[in-house]
């Protein structure tokens, strides 16, 4: 009895194992194939019923033509990972006036080292991160020799798709400041500075030189969101949870069944306004490597077609 | 702690003792130290030192409202969310003296058992590991994946899912499964046991394809079995290394499997029954033998007993709201004071609760079952060989991260 158990012991584990030798194996090659256990639809609530709809809790999907800029979210969020945040879009713009930019179009080095100054120190990584700021991560240049007449002046626009975050200062502080300090040693003086919530400025003075860098808010032209708020949400802090979603009296708030949220940097993982309000397939963070080659897709091709 | 000379030398009783750390990265489940102290191959002392995952979790209720408390209060044990969240929404409800509508008892209870059991093939498969059966570790992983899809399907997420709120549950379940989990599930059907799935179409209906993933499961469990229960490297190794007597058991105030399979026979969904579980018939598995591999077993037996429980539970569930009518954020909760206790995959979690009438607890003591087990593995990890260490340790099934809070 002792013997026959014993065997059957040692023979059976290996039997089982066996059985397995000769099935198909299973893994997926993840993510040159698709996961494809994720219902389609992302979790949803209804107000009125006061009750949620079965699915994904992955990335947040903003109807920014609903959304009215109460807060509920921000708020809902506030105590349990502070990953949303209200934002304003912002446009940062140079101000000049007519005499300046006369001398701008003369190449009189002042005016052309303070531009300069500023713009660089616009595009380069920000010298200074305010813990938990939301400045957008991604932010297109425009062609700065594009000077837009004004009253009684001219502006240059420094960024083509809004700049997301909760204060304008805040702008200021990251993207512009460290031009102001070098041109202040170059002999420029700080005139006057502005800083508010929904708008900020620095003018700066040299002999009678003015130049202003303003950073003024986006009216996005929604009707019911007058102040243009928008929530922000860094993915860097969210747990997915949901309970933004069920805060949201307008149902402007869903989430996607997107899970693959992922960033070389924690700044990239802040999803700005504008970033949520398309679909994940429209935004094209995810799917198909590019740098896989032609074999190997077909290959992927072929591997499902068999099975 | 005064120990802290590591591979200090010293003379013991008996031969010269050496005193080393085990950990604190991770001697199998997260960061947690053991200080042993041996003489040759023998532990003749073992003093556990935990706290090194410790959150605040308890302090961090006191600031954080009704609600939002939900999604922190999972973390500790990610695996087993549900079980961590049980007690304190059973906890809430009693406060504000309200009865969750009966569908959303029955979607609990399928929702803690399918916790259970994916914690428990978590086990399992680390069991096998440190066991040196890395089959295990790959079947239980991916038998498991079925069942983290269903819990998807119903919460959302795959782990921490914040499903539970007081006065019911966050959603109801989907009425269709996607397609493509259908195909992937028939694919891993065949690949697992070698045919089609009878009758040819995974079913679409939700309910049906609940019962289908059961059934599959059940198979599979059986297959476990011959694989690494009944096979002869895992009873060597576990057979009659560390005891844990009956009376011990009782003593040390130990819960769950540990206690369980010591042949002590209690579960607080048998003794102080909640929700749907009156009204579902089930056993408590206990094994007489109180070494490592009973411990191991009745892991397993309640596998089984949970999939009973999940489709009893289905059929069951009848039809209607799942949720109280209340604002989805900010619920009141009046002053007063409650304990309530449900039965998690690591055994019985309690939550003590004092609302003084505010939007937020005055006072949350989590007593969670790790808490409770840990007493043991200094009682247990006496006068045996370091090779049984990990054994050992692992038939507690410990999480430091629960017992740290």
């Amino acid at each position: 009895m002792g013997i026959a158990q014993g065997v059957k012991r040692t023979l059976m584990p290996i039997y089982s194992g066996l059985k397995h030798v000769f099935l198909k194996p299973y893994t997926v090659k993840w993510p040159y194939e698709k996961v494809p256990n994720l219902p389609d639809e992302g979790y949803r609530f209804d107000p009125k019923a006061g009750i949620g709809y079965p699915g994904s809790k992955g990335r947040h999907m903003l109807y920014m033509e609903k959304c009215t800029g109460c807060g509920s979210c921000d708020l809902a969020c506030q105590n349990i990972a502070e990953a949303i945040t209200m934002t304003y879009g912002f446009d940062v713009v140079i101000v000049m006036d007519e005499k300046c930019y006369e001398h701008f179009k003369a190449s009189t080095p002042e005016i052309v080292g303070a531009l300069d100054a500023i713009v660089s120190s616009f595009s380069a990584e920000p010298s200074y991160i305010q813990y938990n700021s939301l400045s957008s991560f991604f932010w297109t240049p425009t062609d700065i020799r594009q000077v837009i007449k004004i009253e009684g002046g001219y502006e240059i626009k420094l960024n083509l798709e809004p700049i997301f975050d909760a204060r304008a200062v805040e702008i200021l502080y990251q993207k512009v400041y460290t031009a102001v300090e070098k041109l202040r040693t170059a002999g420029w003086e700080l005139r006057k500075h502005e800083a508010a919530t929904e708008s900020a400025s620095v003018e700066l003075s040299k002999h009678d030189f003015t130049v202003k860098v303003l950073v003024r808010k986006i009216d996005m032209g929604y009707k019911q969101n007058k102040r243009s708020l928008f929530p922000s949400v860094d993915y860097g802090r969210c747990v997915m949870c949901g309970f933004c979603v069920d805060a949201c009296p307008f149902q402007a708030l869903e989430m996607t069944s997107e899970f693959e949220i992922s960033a070389i940097s924690r700044r990239e993982l802040v999803y700005t306004p504008n970033m949520l309000a398309k679909r994940p397939e429209e935004l094209n963070v995810t799917g198909v490597p590019p740098e896989l080659n032609v074999i190997e897709r077909t290959r992927m091709v072929f591997r499902r077609l068999v099975w | 702690m005064a120990r802290e000379e590591v591979k200090s030398l010293e003379v013991y009783e008996g031969g010269p003792a050496l005193t080393f750390s085990m950990g604190p990265q991770h001697p199998g489940t997260g960061h947690f130290r053991m200080i042993l102290t041996v003489v040759g191959d023998v532990v003749v002392r073992c003093d556990p030192d935990p706290g090194f995952v410790h959150r605040g979790e308890e302090k961090m209720c006191e600031y954080k409202t009704w609600i939002t408390n939900i999604p922190h209060l999972e973390r500790p044990a990610i695996l087993d969310s549900a079980g961590m969240t049980y007690p304190y929404v059973l906890a809430v409800e009693r406060l504000m003296g309200v009865e969750p509508p009966e569908r959303a008892k029955y979607l609990r209870v399928i929702m803690a058992e399918l916790q259970r059991i994916c914690s428990h093939l978590y086990w399992l498969g680390l069991m096998g590991v440190f066991a040196g059966h890395a089959t295990m570790y790959m079947w239980c992983f991916g038998d498991r994946e079925y069942l983290v899809d269903l819990t998807q399907l119903i919460g959302g997420q795959r782990i921490t899912h914040s499903y539970f709120v007081p006065g019911g549950v966050r959603n109801d379940a989907p009425v269709n499964v996607p397609k493509e989990l259908m195909k992937d599930f028939r694919r891993y059907y065949r690949m697992m046991l070698g045919k089609d799935y009878p009758g040819g179409e995974v079913p679409e209906d939700f309910r049906k394809y609940a019962l289908a993933v059961c059934d599959f499961f059940d198979t599979r469990l059986d297959e476990y079995y011959p694989m690494l229960l009944d096979s002869s490297i895992f009873i060597y190794r576990t057979k009659s290394i560390g005891v844990l007597k009956k009376e011990d058991a009782v003593s040390l105030g130990v819960v769950g499997p540990v206690l369980r399979g010591s042949g002590v026979k209690s579960d607080t969904r048998i003794d102080e029954p909640y929700d749907a579980y009156p009204y579902i018939k089930f056993n408590v598995p206990t094994m007489e033998g109180c070494d490592s591999y009973s411990r191991m077993m009745v892991g397993y037996y309640e596998m089984k007993e949970s999939v009973r429980i999940i489709k009893q539970a289905i059929e069951q569930m009848p039809e209607g709201p799942v949720k109280l009518k209340q604002h989805p954020v900010t619920i009141r909760v009046p002053a007063g004071e409650v304990f309530a206790s449900a039965e998690a995959a690591r055994g019985q979690c309690s939550i003590y609760i004092r609302s003084d009438g505010t939007d937020r607890p005055y006072r949350v003591k989590i007593c969670s079952p790790s808490f409770r087990n840990i007493i043991a593995i200094p009682h247990l990890i006496r006068e045996v060989r370091i090779a049984d260490v990990p054994i050992i340790y692992w038939s507690l099934n410990y999480w430091p991260v629960e017992c740290d809070r």
